[in-house]
């Protein structure tokens, strides 16, 4: 039987963050493999082709402050294009639908309130420091309960509890009472604010690529060559502290250091010999991913342009509860993107493909015009359904499960190094993050495999034989 | 004075289907989740009478005043000084059909109830109908019936 090949570090997971850690930890000088359990490369971004249309089925967006994603980007030749945002938004709310500009939408006296519960938590966002929520002031209180019991807590109005319901299906997948306040205002900081978030101009929303998130993946998989396995998962990690022997099922392969960048959740699937110690399981089972799903129909022109509308709605009807103008850059086709999420998500990912198709065009045509029916082109993504993403979009914690658990989040265990959107130090949740953390893993294993030559070195009793 | 409040849903479920849900008793109560019982007789004709119990009130009388198999059903609660009814109608249309539940009251103090009663119930349209059409292609699919938890309950 032969010995396994021996590598610097084997990554588990060629998503952006997996990738960007090869990568990185290639270019600084360390031999790599990945192992990627699905059949293709990306994990939450990937695209298809749609009516000959370009459509991104996962991670879509970026704005300013996104510079890690952007440059990785620019790197490997893929470049950025404005979001559509010209014209009036529209809303429909309370059976009524009307046109507004900016991003709050019109609700009547109620957006005082909205006002005052926006100002009240980019204030208590602020208070918690990034990458360090459990030092946060009031940390256990605030973890104590969710982003909805705080809303109540607040007297919010029935309109503003369910404005931010909005905001907390696409944020992370989930209703506002499922998700620990303290993860909401600690993410809230890491974006830099909810304007940041939520805006399309000047936020989060600002620019797609024009080749593509996946392509972003795709680009620097194949920089990586054939150190990158797919559909092959990782089954189990032997490991001790000089290193570890990562098994799949076509094989085995050492490594001084170990990259999981795979969802928290997703930790579970791999069997840790020793065991990990009890809080990382704990962590995965109390770190769920989201359930957001994406719907996107192609029509022969982006008709709605010509009604003045920009193609960003919003509805409390559902399914879809937002769109944008995901329209190809320079193309003659339009593009309207819905997300779907929340308890209707649910119920709607589990229908026949014919009837969320049905479902989801005529929540367009709620915001849109009957011409939002008749699509040349249709597809969706049900992201809480993907078997190897653990959710979409990112974890969503619940109350209480951040204080004890989110210090291990990112905290090497041994040769085991994390990286994965959810452990990035600015824009966790996003393709920028995800890429952040890549890096920061990257550096991190080189540290640590630079600190063990060290002091083997300095011991001649050691043998530094990887395990 | 007239009130109305309504809700349509587009679906690929069937004509016959959604049918069923609407003149099928058990299926009322797995489609409202505001429903704890309901009785109806079982040769439904125009001036049929059953009966209807929500989750914490009384027992109440309705009457079917409509019934258009594949097309129109409607019923109604009499109230002092005015009349609740339910018009459920759908349409076929290229797109797929459209199923409509309505909550309508008329009479003197049909805005009074309106704000009594048609608001709640308005409320409930939309996962009421979401149920029916998703119950109804359960029940092409042969599988169980969609429950309130697994609806929406936004709406409730």
């Amino acid at each position: 039987m032969s010995t396994p090949p021996l590598v610097d570090v084997v990554v588990v997971g060629a998503g952006l963050s997996g990738l960007t850690a090869a990568r990185r930890a290639t270019q600084l000088g360390l031999t790599t493999r990945v192992y990627e359990a699905a059949d293709r490369v990306g994990g939450r971004v990937w695209s298809t082709t749609v009516a000959g249309v370009h459509v991104d089925l996962g991670g879509t967006f970026v704005g300013p402050g996104q510079d890690r994603i952007v440059a990785l980007a620019a790197e490997v030749g893929v470049s950025l294009y404005d979001t559509y945002d010209t014209g009036a938004n529209v809303v429909r709310w309370r059976s009524q639908v009307k046109r507004y500009r900016g991003t709050v939408p019109p609700l009547g006296a109620a957006l005082l309130d909205v006002a005052r519960i926006q100002a009240t938590i980019e204030r208590a966002a602020r208070q918690v420091p990034c990458g360090r929520p459990q030092d946060a002031p009031g940390a256990a209180a605030l973890d104590a309960q969710t982003l909805g019991g705080w809303l109540r807590q607040q007297h919010a109005s029935r309109t503003a509890r369910d404005l931010f319901d909005l905001v907390s299906r696409t944020t992370w997948g989930c209703d506002a009472d499922h998700v620990s306040l303290l993860h909401v205002l600690h993410y809230i900081h890491l974006c830099g604010g909810l304007s940041s978030m939520l805006d399309t101009a000047g936020g989060a929303q600002e620019s797609h690529f024009v080749q593509g998130s996946h392509e972003v993946a795709v680009r620097v998989a194949e920089q990586l060559g054939d150190a990158v396995r797919t559909d092959e998962p990782v089954t189990r990690i032997d490991w001790d502290d000089d290193g570890a022997l990562v098994h799949t099922d076509r094989g085995s392969c050492r490594a001084r250091r170990v990259v999981l960048a795979v969802a928290p959740t997703m930790r579970r699937k791999i069997r840790f010999n020793p065991e990990l110690p009890a809080a990382h399981e704990q962590m995965a089972q109390r770190w769920p991913g989201g359930v957001l799903s994406k719907a996107y129909a192609v029509y022969e022109t982006p008709f709605w342009r010509e009604q003045g509308l920009s193609g960003q709605g919003l509805s409390d009807r559902g399914p879809v509860f937002i769109t944008f103008d995901a329209s190809p850059h320079q193309s003659r086709e339009g593009v309207l993107l819905g997300f779907v999420g929340g308890p209707q998500g649910r119920a709607w990912d589990e229908l026949p493909e014919a009837e969320r198709r049905v479902r989801a065009l005529a929540s367009f045509a709620d915001l849109y015009g009957p011409k939002a029916l008749e699509p040349i082109g249709y597809i969706d993504q049900k992201w809480g359904a993907d078997p190897w993403t653990g959710g979409g979009p990112c974890a969503a914690p619940s109350a209480g499960a951040v204080v004890p658990y989110y210090s291990h989040l990112a905290t090497p265990v041994g040769p085991l190094h994390w990286a994965g959107t959810e452990t990035a130090d600015r824009w966790s949740g996003f393709m920028d993050g995800a890429v952040r953390a890549g890096e920061r893993a990257a550096v991190e294993v080189l540290r640590s495999i630079s600190t063990q030559a060290d002091s083997t070195q300095a011991d001649p009793t050691t043998e530094g034989a990887p395990a | 004075m007239t009130w109305r409040r309504e809700h349509t849903e587009l679906t690929t479920a069937s004509r016959d289907a959604v049918w069923r849900r609407w003149t099928t008793a058990s299926a009322w109560v797995e489609d409202d989740p505001s429903l704890a019982a309901a009785e109806l007789p079982s040769d439904l004709r125009v001036g049929s009478r059953g009966t209807v119990k929500n989750h914490g009130t009384p027992r109440q009388t309705i009457t079917f005043t409509r019934l258009v198999p594949g097309r129109a059903m409607e019923f109604v609660i009499n109230l002092p000084l005015a009349r609740l009814s339910f018009p459920h109608s759908m349409t076929e249309t290229e797109h797929g059909l459209q199923v409509t539940h309505a909550v309508e009251l008329r009479g003197l103090l049909a805005p009074l109830f309106g704000v009594l009663v048609g608001n709640g119930i308005a409320r409930g349209l939309p996962e009421v109908v979401r149920l029916v059409v998703t119950n109804a292609l359960a029940e092409r699919a042969g599988s169980a019936p969609a429950t309130a938890e697994q609806g929406d309950r936004a709406g409730s």
